[in-house]
C-alpha cells in the first residue's frame, strides 16, 4: 500500500505514458469575466468594470458550479482563473471555494489592485498554487500611463496583503512602449523591496479578441523588436544566459496539422460566457457549455478543431528557427483572421534573438531572406 | 490531530494490541480524493506553500482503504475488507494498513473518529 508525494510534471508524464493516445483534459483556463477596473490600452480583452451588458452575459455562480463538476468529472486537475479582473466578481469567494472543494489546483491571475484583506484571507485559508500579479510600473506616472488608472499604491498594497499571509505570489508584466524605460527598475524593485526573485516579462501584445475597441489597438503599444532584444540582453545577463541556452536547441518545425501544442489534447479554455475552446487564443472556434456538456465539447467538438490539417505553405516551413518562435495558430488567427499566416512582429523578434543569442552554426543556417529581419 | 506515532512497519501481527486494531479513523474532509486517468490522488486543500508543486498519489489498495475510512469502521474492519477484496494475508494487510494510516496521520489526512 503506497502513499507518496509526486511532482506535477512527473504526474503528467506518468498519465501520458500510461496511455499515450488518450486525451485527458488535465489543465484548464477560465476567464471569469472580461470586465476590469483598469483601462490598459494594450489589453486584448478588457471591458469596463461597470459594463452591464457584459456582466449580464457572464456565467452565473450555479452555471460555473455545474460546469466545474463536469470538468472535474472529466479529469481536470489544474485550473487557471483569469479575466478581466477576477476579483471584481462579487461571487469570486464562492467560485473559488467551490473549485477548491471540488479538487482543482488553482492558479489566479490578477492586477493586484482589487485584492482586499478579505480576499487575501481567503487565499491564505485555501492556498492556490500561486497568484500571478502584473506590476506594470513602480512610479505612479508609469503605472497610470500603462493602466489608465492612478492605482500603483493599491496594487502594491494588494501584493503585500498576500505576501504577509504567506500566499505564493509571482510577479510579471507585459513590456509596452509606456513602461519600457522603467523595466529594469521594476525588476530590481521586485527583488529588493518585495523580496521576490522571479519576475516574468512578456513583450508579445496580442490583437484584441473581445469587442469594445479596435482589434489592433494593443499592437500600438508594442515595443519595436530591436528594443525587445535590447531588453533581452540586459535580462539574460542577469538570468544565467537562459535565452542563449534556449536558442542552442532551436530548429525547424515540420508539421502536417495546424495545431501541434497540447491545446485540446490535455488542455482547454472556457470564456466568461460559457464558450469552451481548445485555447484562449482561438475565439470563434467554440462549443457552448450553456447548451451542451463539457464531455460533448471535449469528445465531439474538439477533434474537429485539433484535427485540422495544414492547407498551404508558408515561410515558416523553411525557417531554421521556427521551433523558437512565439507564433502559433492562435496568434495568427488574432492578427490575420486565419491560422497559418506568419506573424511579422513575432518573426522579427525571433530572428533578432537568434542573431543575438544563437550559436554560430545556427546563425549560418538562417537564410538571407530571414536575416534581413535583423 | 497529529500525534507521535509508534513505528508499525514490520511488527508481527500477533504483537499488536487490541486497542490499535479497534481504533476507528476518519478522513479529514479537507482532503479531496480524485481518480484521474488511472491515477488515484489525494489533494489537501489547505496545504501551505512549499508543497504546492506536488500531490499525493495512492495505489489501488490505498485508494480502497481511503474509501473505507468512514469514521465507523475499525482497523480490524478495514483489514477484513481488504483481505476479502485483494489477494493478501491478514497479517500483511494489517501491517500495511497501519503503516498507511500512520503516513496519513502525519499529513493530517486522517484523525481519530
Amino acid at each position: 500500500m503506497t502513499l507518496r508525494s509526486i511532482g506535477y510534471q512527473a504526474l503528467v508524464e506518468r498519465i501520458q505514458r500510461g496511455n499515450p493516445a488518450a486525451r485527458v483534459p488535465l489543465a484548464g483556463s477560465w476567464e471569469l469575466t472580461y470586465r476590469c477596473n483598469l483601462r490598459c490600452g494594450h489589453c486584448w480583452v478588457n471591458l469596463p468594470a461597470d459594463d452591464r451588458s457584459a456582466r449580464a452575459r457572464e456565467l452565473t455562480l450555479p452555471e460555473i458550479q455545474r460546469i466545474t463538476d463536469q470538468v472535474v468529472e472529466a479529469g481536470c486537475l489544474w485550473m487557471l482563473l483569469t479575466g478581466g479582473e477576477v476579483f471584481i466578481r462579487p461571487d469570486f469567494p464562492e467560485i473559488y471555494r467551490y473549485m477548491k472543494r471540488a479538487g482543482l489546483v488553482l492558479t489566479v491571475y490578477s492586477n493586484g489592485t482589487t485584492v482586499t484583506e478579505r480576499t487575501a484571507d481567503l487565499l491564505a485559508e485555501l492556498p492556490p498554487r500561486r497568484v500571478e500579479i502584473s506590476l506594470y510600473g513602480i512610479t505612479p506616472g508609469t503605472y497610470e500611463a500603462v493602466t489608465g488608472a492612478p492605482a500603483l499604491e493599491r496594487c502594491l498594497r494588494g501584493i503585500r496583503l498576500l505576501l504577509d499571509r504567506g500566499v505564493r505570489v509571482k510577479l510579471k508584466s507585459v513590456v509596452t512602449r509606456d513602461n519600457y524605460d522603467e523595466f529594469m527598475a521594476i525588476r530590481r524593485f521586485v527583488r529588493t523591496e518585495l523580496g521576490l526573485e522571479e519576475f516574468y516579462y512578456d513583450p508579445n501584445l496580442n490583437h484584441r479578441k473581445v469587442e469594445g475597441r479596435s482589434g489592433d489597438e494593443p499592437a500600438r503599444y508594442r515595443v519595436p523588436p530591436e528594443r525587445v532584444v535590447e531588453l533581452d540582453r540586459l535580462i539574460d545577463a542577469e538570468t544565467g544566459d537562459e535565452l542563449r541556452k534556449f536558442y542552442r536547441g532551436a530548429g525547424a518545425l515540420r508539421t502536417t496539422h495546424v495545431f501541434t501544442c497540447g491545446a485540446g489534447v490535455n488542455s482547454f479554455h472556457i470564456d466568461p460566457y460559457g464558450r469552451l475552446s481548445t485555447c484562449m487564443m482561438v475565439p470563434g472556434y467554440e462549443y457552448d457549455l450553456r447548451h451542451g456538456s463539457f464531455r460533448e465539447g471535449w469528445e465531439d467538438y474538439f477533434p474537429t478543431v485539433i484535427g485540422r490539417r495544414r492547407e498551404r505553405a508558408s515561410r515558416c516551413d523553411t525557417c531554421a528557427i521556427a521551433s523558437a518562435c512565439d507564433g502559433c495558430p492562435g496568434w495568427s488567427l488574432l492578427e490575420h483572421g486565419e491560422f497559418e499566416h506568419p506573424v511579422d512582429y513575432l518573426c522579427e523578434i525571433n530572428h533578432r534573438r537568434a542573431e543575438a543569442f544563437g550559436a554560430p552554426a545556427l546563425i549560418g543556417t538562417i537564410t538571407m531572406k530571414e536575416r534581413r529581419h535583423a | 490531530m497529529v500525534r507521535p506515532m509508534e513505528p508499525t512497519t514490520g511488527r508481527p501481527a500477533e504483537a499488536r494490541s487490541f486497542p490499535e486494531l479497534a481504533r476507528v479513523w476518519a478522513r479529514n474532509p479537507d482532503f479531496v480524493f480524485r481518480r484521474i486517468a488511472g491515477e488515484v490522488l489525494l489533494l489537501p486543500i489547505r496545504e501551505k506553500v512549499g508543497d504546492l508543486e506536488s500531490i499525493y498519489a495512492l495505489n489501488e489498495v490505498g485508494a480502497r482503504v481511503w474509501e473505507l475510512l468512514d469514521g465507523r469502521r475499525s482497523v480490524a474492519d478495514l483489514r477484513d475488507s481488504i483481505v476479502a477484496e485483494f489477494d493478501v494475508t491478514p497479517a500483511q494487510a494489517e501491517a500495511d494498513i497501519l503503516e498507511f494510516l500512520g503516513k496519513l496521520e502525519a499529513l493530517d489526512g486522517v484523525g481519530p473518529a
